[in-house]
């Protein structure tokens, strides 16, 4: 019996793309390019690792319910580890825009890089705002009366409605870190598809170059 | 803002408070805000200055 054709049935043919586009050692590479080797590069691993943690320490406030945050101390502590990451979160990921604004990152067939982050910097700006109106406490109830004149000035409010605290919650744990968790892995694999952007002049090699690619 | 102890050696900040706002001409920013802008900004340019540690210039 002959061994059966690969890349005639659909899951076949995406392995194959999938393996020819990411292959192991680049997917989950153990070494990096010298350019590197620098505090800057470190900024945007920090903000997935302080997503990582806002993701778990949600689950935690998701599984315990918000009497237990408001009411315990553990919950307390799970309450403020939540808001804590979350500050971190943008502290690291703004110094990570900022790096990668100035060193041109959308270079090299990186746009879409460029893109995503942008968009997940964007839609973690709504989590957030979100995420303020479902503390369930007084600050919750009057950054929403405040929140729904801005929102109902867009027309938006009609289906949006910041006032209901189940819908925004609903939004705040499951569709916005739906649609931020996708486009982090997005952003992610297309760092491991197209790798680190160089500095401006710097080749692939980490040698100065005058090749018009280092540029842009 | 106040100052407070729960217990030996923790010290915590109280922000119960009214927030400390700076006026510049129409930009308005709370003291906390500047704070952390401020912090991110040397963030940003020690992660610039700062060498990377066991970095080998042979790689």
């Amino acid at each position: 019996m002959s061994a059966p054709p690969t890349g005639r049935s659909w899951t076949g043919a995406t392995r194959d793309r999938l393996v020819s586009a990411l292959p192991p050692d680049q997917l989950l590479p153990d070494t990096q390019p010298a350019y590197v080797a620098s505090w800057i590069y470190v900024f945007g691993v920090a903000t997935l690792a302080a997503l990582v943690m806002i993701i778990a320490s949600g689950t935690v406030l998701a599984i315990g319910g918000l009497h237990w945050w408001h009411t315990t101390a553990v919950g307390h502590f799970v309450n403020s580890l939540h808001l804590w990451s979350v500050e971190l979160f943008f502290f690291v990921m703004v110094i990570h825009l900022w790096g990668k604004f100035w060193m041109a990152a959308w270079r090299g067939r990186r746009l879409l890089t460029w893109v995503t982050g942008v968009l997940a910097l964007l839609l973690s700006i709504g989590t957030a705002f979100t995420g303020y109106l479902v503390q369930t406490n007084f600050d919750s109830q009057w950054i929403a009366t405040q929140a729904k004149d801005g929102i109902n000035s867009t027309g938006v409010g009609a289906f949006w409605n910041v006032l209901n605290v189940g819908q925004m919650l609903l939004w705040h744990i499951v569709l916005l870190p739906l649609i931020v968790g996708v486009l982090a892995v997005v952003h992610i694999v297309m760092v491991r598809l197209r790798g680190v952007v160089p500095p401006i002049g710097i080749g692939t090699d980490g040698e100065p170059t005058s090749d018009p690619k280092a540029f842009r | 803002m106040e100052l407070l102890t729960s217990s030996p050696g923790i010290l915590a900040v109280g922000l119960n408070g009214t927030g400390y706002y700076i006026h510049w001409g129409f930009i308005q920013m709370s003291l906390a805000n500047l704070i952390v802008i401020l912090l991110m900004l040397t963030v940003f340019v020690a992660a610039l200055v700062v060498p990377f540690p066991g970095h080998r210039d042979d790689r």
